[in-house]
């Protein structure tokens, strides 16, 4: 079972009480927050509180906002990775929308919680070890829901103690920052974090500390450089542009990737953290150390560097990932399986052990055409395969521990993956439920008899993938689903080793300051812990291919397409890829095919440039400059 | 485009047209028979620019001073609020000191031990020196920089000072053949500052003789009558005047007899009247009003951001055209202010990218069809835009906690200069240029 | 009978609702061209991600701006407003910007925008040949930054253009063009077989796009054709 010696009481404490009534209780004056705060369970208590309400995107993280994981939150299931180009949903087609990523009201209420807590350190009669920590812990949480927001919006208003109602509104209203001066107050923030935070809690508690403080900056300065260093690659104007309450002048890529690497470095020099198991003895290891990973983040101390816990099933404390990714077949009487559709674009950027350095696109024709998505064509040499999953060989590890491929095991079966066959005559039968009968064998478009019997292509109920992948990481393999909401208790890893390593790398290659040696040794040594054994140069494609290989489904590729203003270039009428699966009946014995296809049913999709930057909700009342075209 | 008598009477029918009771009444009593009324005719006999047309000028602030020279006005310009010392100073570049004949010693020292010195524009050798340079490169002149806050008489030492420089200017302008301009700067004024320029101009005019064509043979003159700059129109900055302010003056300073020409400083968004300018359509009547516009483009973009630029230029080209106004667009070498701003993030805040930048720009303006170029600035190192000769990266003084930024170490520190001069070339009509920096 | 009380049902209901917010209806409309001052023709525009036409009204604040859009033909209209008066002014779109206007709408006012296109497509030709549709067509450019791209769309609805299309052949020139150049497009109709279907009709339209930020593409009017 799972081990559960890294939780503490404080995640007890926090997970159990966090819908009680208490923690609703807002301290509404000093004597109630002394008596709170003089006690350290109440400190603990409060903490529990603004760390249950951090914007941490994991698990309960969905388009429509955080901690999706109260009584019945059927949001479809539609993770932010769908609206890259990691994966599409099995069954809604819809892109991004005005109403997805906000969370205004919510980052200001936590903050109004923080300021509380900030307003009241200096009279709290506690050692001065322990008000450090306070500090330090505030802090960090400060930091952490203001780089939300800046992610969002841009710059916001910084409220910097708790305000009170004097029966006068105007006085509450704080106009916006420029964004520059919200990055720099976050990077201010993180370094009191760090000045005062431990190295680690006693007892494990999973509370912020100096490597989780140090972590948060390299991510938020990776993420302004990039605005400064990109923003004019999708040009936006208007009130907002002109105030500078968005955008950062270029001049500011150079110091933020520099503190990047500063605040990456102190995480690389620490001595506290490596990567899990780096040295594999083999691809087939490799994968399975993977995937091990992220079905447990707690078997990886040396790696994990801020783990959000989910310690049992329930409301307000399970997850939904193992309900709603699961392939059909293991769903275990769930009605709403399968959504996560990884997508051919994503599969195919994974290189292959032969050729590292490289790309290797699947191909699936004697010619080696992969820019061909017209579909099944009889004139065209297609390779043949004994097994769907042998056209896989040889690719990355991580892609056999990041997706459930076609006819590979999966809980103890095989998942069948199946988009159709080609009858012996030479006509081909796709996305539509037939059977066959060949020398006195039955076959079946999709692999077998009943939908409970394959996971692929079936558009019944949206619970197969249609895109040919099925969805692995972060699935825990060894139990059976729990087939209820909320009762997922993966852990999931907000910050951990690798991802510091990669910001590095990137902050480097993208400034040319650091340690250039240093920065190839950090992504080959991540490339290494894959399987891999050569090592690759430092360049920007390798660079980006290993991040979105590496980080994939952790909800990074959104953002890194977000602060590398990549999104309208690589959603421009953009048609996502699926990889259909063909038993070739025209052979005997019959053999696979493989067709590079349009995922049936899914629109193109643009990216609007005003989506850098969401809408600001209520500007009728808070009189605070709106983002541009909303 | 240079029309004389018909511009002004339609200039006047727009303007009535427009039906603004303010600017109505202001022209009824400015200039109740203008219609009647001859333009002033000047003789041009001996005159050396006629036309700012293909002329490429650049700003001169001639604003520094130094501890011992005759102004007694200190560091002026060259110090801080903390004085001037290592750590203390509001200029980022420093001049190349090695052709000065005189000069003073600073508190500020090279790596090597050595002292720095600088320069005091109110030493006839110095400015002498500079319009030397404008010659030798091939750059027409200077619009001397006249700061209305300044020049008031409650600012007698400030009058004495850009009195001062404006005749070194005007003699050393003589002495090599160079165009000169007066531009007054109203940043800072008042609506009452902005009434004492016209008595201000009329006092230079007599004192230093400007329209005196044997003894200012370079003063610039346009559409036939002397050019007088005024900076500062429409900008949206919370300013103290407003564009009648400044229509108001342009009207007196014209006078019935249309008296001079007037080229407006305005924003970088004047035309679209937005961004950096106040919307107020006022400011389109009173660009009609005078003879040149020139866009202050300082800081708007820089090398990566220049794209905006391109409409910007054609736009505005159109909208001169259509509206009987010549154009003269700005461009600027980089911009760095770290110390003026004691932010030493804003050292090399738009960088000089070894004259590409300012390239981009000169061709850019070229190709637009724009006929002639302002490049600021000639001597600005508070800001970072001169192009004069400033010491190399590797050749500035220390500064303490801060530093000083200087031009690109593989160029000459003429090269600023050499380059604006080939910009020059191009707007004669001399040489074959184009889109691709020329190489020296 | 029936349906009557139903409709009288809803009305009282529509009535009651309405009792505190009981605002006038919209009373005012707006329309007009977008006109190429040097041609006097309409500028070809995209009716998704296009031109819009900002308007600002006056007397709240503050006050979100309205949007409306432009069709591709280079006309709009919206007869959605309030009698008042508005600020106008085109923005993101694919012509030198002009200035903001204020402007009284009421009844149906009409306000044309007199504009320099970013680029002019001249000469334009869209064939068939064989299995191939050849676009030709020259450029010529009205600012000095780079063209960065020509593409050539296809869409079965009359509304193609870059955000609208199901086909599309694009080259990439960030370059300054010369106006004599003629440019080649070309639509390879066999390897589109999935989405240009034989036999059925597409509308083509070639298109060009400066580089200038928030730019949109300059057009020539779609052309019919069947593959």
């Amino acid at each position: 079972m799972k081990m559960r010696k890294n939780i503490g009481a404080i995640l007890l404490v926090l997970l159990l009480g966090a819908c009680s009534d208490v923690l609703d209780l807002e301290p509404t004056d000093k004597l109630s927050g002394q008596a709170l705060f003089s006690d350290p369970a109440g400190v603990k208590l409060y903490m529990a509180n603004l760390y249950y309400q951090l914007p941490i995107e994991d698990f309960t993280y969905f388009r429509n906002g955080f901690r999706i994981n109260g009584g019945d939150p059927n949001n479809g299931g539609f993770a932010p990775a769908m609206q890259t180009d990691e994966a599409v949903h099995s069954e809604f087609g819809d892109f991004i929308g005005d109403g997805d990523f906000n969370w205004w009201e919510q980052s200001y209420k936590l903050i109004r919680d923080v300021n509380l807590l900030i307003d009241i350190i200096p009279t709290l009669d506690i050692a001065e070890e322990d008000r450090n920590m306070i500090v330090g812990e505030a802090a960090f949480i400060r930091a952490y829901t203001y780089f939300e927001l800046a992610k969002l919006y841009g710059g916001v208003p910084l409220i910097l103690s708790s305000q009170n109602y004097e029966g006068e509104v105007e006085s509450l209203k704080v106009p916006r920052s420029t964004e520059a001066d919200t990055w720099n107050f976050i990077m201010e923030e993180c370094d009191v974090a760090i000045a005062n935070l431990p190295e680690s809690w006693q007892g494990g508690e999973r509370r912020g500390t100096r490597w989780a403080a140090y972590a948060l900056k390299s991510r938020a300065a990776l993420h302004a450089a990039s605005i400064a260093k990109f923003g004019n690659k999708a040009p936006l104007s208007g009130t907002a542009v002109d105030q500078k309450l968005i955008g950062l002048e270029a001049s500011l890529a150079s110091p933020y990737y520099e503190a990047c690497i500063e605040a990456s470095e102190a995480i690389m020099n620490a001595g506290v953290f490596s990567l899990y198991k780096p040295d594999p003895a083999s691809p087939e290891e490799a994968a399975e150390n993977y995937r091990e990973l992220f079905q447990d983040p707690n078997i990886a101390p040396m790696e994990a560097i801020f783990i959000k816990g989910f310690a049992r099933p329930g409301n307000e404390t399970g997850h939904n990932y193992n309900i709603w990714y699961q392939p059909a077949q293991t769903a275990n009487g769930w009605p709403h399986p399968g959504r996560m559709n990884p997508t051919l674009e994503f599969v195919d950027l994974y290189e292959s052990y032969d050729n590292p350095g490289e790309s290797d696109p699947i191909e699936t024709t004697v010619s080696g055409d992969i820019e061909d998505y017209n579909g099944f064509d009889p004139a065209k040499e297609y390779l043949h395969f004994s097994n769907p999953y042998e056209i896989f060989a040889g690719k990355d590890a991580r892609l056999w521990g990041t997706v459930v491929l076609p006819g590979t095991p999966w809980k103890d079966q095989q998942i069948i993956i199946q988009a159709g066959y080609v009858k012996p005559d030479g006509e081909a039968v796709i996305r539509l439920s037939d059977q066959i009968t060949v020398d006195g064998t039955v076959y079946y478009t999709y692999g077998g008899p009943n939908p409970n019997t394959y996971s692929g292509f079936d558009p019944f109920g949206g619970n197969n993938t249609r895109t040919g992948f099925g969805f692995k990481k972060f699935l825990d393999q060894r139990t059976p689903v729990s087939p209820g909401w909320n009762q997922g208790t993966t852990d999931f890893m907000d910050f951990r080793y690798a991802e510091i390593l990669l910001n590095y790398a990137e902050a480097v290659l993208e400034s040319g300051m650091g340690d250039a040696t240093r920065a190839a040794q950090a992504m080959n040594d991540i490339r290494r812990r894959a399987g891999h054994t050569v090592a690759i140069p430092l360049t920007l494609e390798n660079l980006m291919r290993e991040r979105r290989v590496e980080l994939a489904f952790e909800n990074k590729r959104y953002w890194d397409l977000i602060r590398r203003r990549e999104y309208h270039i690589i959603f421009n009428q953009k048609r996502m890829h699926a990889l259909f699966p063909l038993l070739d009946l025209r052979t005997s014995p019959p053999q696979y095919i493989f067709v590079r296809s349009f995922v049936p049913n899914v629109n193109p999709r643009t990216f609007d440039y005003k989506w850098y930057y969401r809408p600001i909700p209520g500007i009728g009342a808070n009189e605070l400059v709106q983002n541009p075209q909303y | 485009m240079l029309i004389k008598i018909p511009l002004t009477f339609l200039i006047l029918l727009i303007f009535f047209a427009n039906g603004c009771k303010e600017s109505e009444k202001e022209n009824i009593k400015e200039n109740p028979e203008a219609t009647q009324e001859p333009d002033t005719v000047y003789d041009e006999t001996g005159l050396l620019y006629t036309s700012y047309k293909n002329l490429v000028m650049a700003g001169y602030q001639g604003w520094f001073a130094a501890e011992g020279d005759d102004s007694n006005r200190g560091w002026y310009h060259y110090k801080s609020n903390c004085g001037f010392e290592p750590g203390c100073s509001t200029i980022d570049f420093w001049p190349d000191m090695t052709e000065y004949t005189k000069k003073y010693i600073t508190p500020f020292k090279h790596a090597d031990g050595s002292y720095a010195y600088l320069y005091s524009p109110y030493d006839e050798e110095s400015v002498d020196l500079h319009f030397k340079w404008m010659k030798n490169y091939g750059i027409d002149g200077v619009f001397m920089q006249r700061f209305v806050v300044e020049v008031k008489d409650a600012n007698p030492a400030g009058k004495r000072h850009f009195n001062k420089v404006l005749e070194n200017a005007l003699k050393a302008a003589r002495k090599y053949d160079r165009a000169i301009c007066v531009m007054y700067d109203l940043s800072g004024c008042s609506s009452e500052d902005i009434a004492y320029v016209k008595q201000d101009w009329e006092a230079l005019q007599q004192q230093f003789a400007l329209f005196d064509n044997e003894k200012n043979p370079g003063y610039v003159r346009h559409n036939g009558r002397p050019l007088l700059a005024i900076w500062g129109a429409g900008f949206d900055d919370n300013r103290k005047y407003a564009v009648a302010d400044i229509q108001q003056l342009v009207s007196g300073l014209k006078g019935i007899n249309n008296k001079v020409a007037v080229m407006l400083g305005v924003p970088y968004y004047w035309r679209t009247l937005d961004k950096d300018t106040e919307n107020n359509p006022l400011l389109h009547d009173l660009i009609r009003n005078c003879d040149i516009v020139m866009p202050w483009a300082v800081g708007r973009y820089d090398s990566e951001r220049y794209d905006i630029a391109g409409p910007v230029l054609a736009g505005d080209i159109q909208w001169c055209k259509n509206n009987g106004v010549d154009y003269v667009p700005l461009v600027f070498p980089g911009f760095s202010w770290g110390n003026l701003q004691k932010d030493q993030s804003l050292y090399h805040a738009i960088p000089r990218q070894k004259g590409d930048f300012l390239w981009k720009q000169i061709a850019g303006a070229k190709l637009s069809g724009a006929e002639a170029l302002y490049v600021a600035m000639f001597d600005e190192i508070d800001e970072g835009t001169a192009i004069f000769k400033t010491a190399r990266e590797s050749e500035v003084p220390l500064n303490g906690d801060g530093r000083f930024v200087g031009i690109e170490d593989e160029l000459a520190t003429d090269y600023y200069l050499w380059l604006t001069g080939q910009g020059a070339r191009w707007f004669h009509g001399e040489g074959s240029f184009s889109a691709t920096k020329p190489q020296r | 009978m029936k349906t009557y009380k139903i409709v009288m049902i809803l009305l009282s209901f529509a009535l009651y609702a309405c009792e505190l917010d009981n605002f006038d209806m919209p009373d005012a409309a707006l329309s007009g061209r977008i006109i190429d001052a040097q041609t006097g023709e309409l500028v070809e525009q995209d009716i998704i991600r296009g031109t819009n036409i900002e308007l600002t009204e006056h007397g709240y604040d503050p006050v979100a701006s309205q949007y409306l859009i432009v069709k591709n033909d280079g006309t709009y209209e919206n007869s959605l407003l309030f009698s008042n008066t508005y600020t106008v002014q085109p923005v993101r779109g694919n012509f030198i910007p002009v200035e903001s206007q204020e402007i009284n709408i009421s009844g149906n006012t009409v306000l044309d925008f007199t504009v320099t296109p970013y680029i002019r497509i001249l000469d334009a030709s869209v064939v068939k040949e064989g299995s191939k549709v050849v676009a030709t067509f020259r450029l010529e450019q009205n600012v000095t930054n780079n063209v960065r791209k020509v593409g050539l769309y296809v869409h079965s609805e009359a509304s193609v253009g870059e955000p609208l299309r199901i086909v599309a052949v694009e080259n990439e020139i960030n370059a300054v063009v010369d106006p004599n150049q003629v440019f080649t497009l070309e639509v390879d109709l066999p390897s589109n077989s999935a989405t240009l279907q034989a036999g059925e009709q597409y509308f083509f339209r070639i298109g060009a796009l400066i580089d200038v930020g928030e730019a949109k593409l300059n057009y020539v009017p779609a052309v019919r054709l069947g593959v």
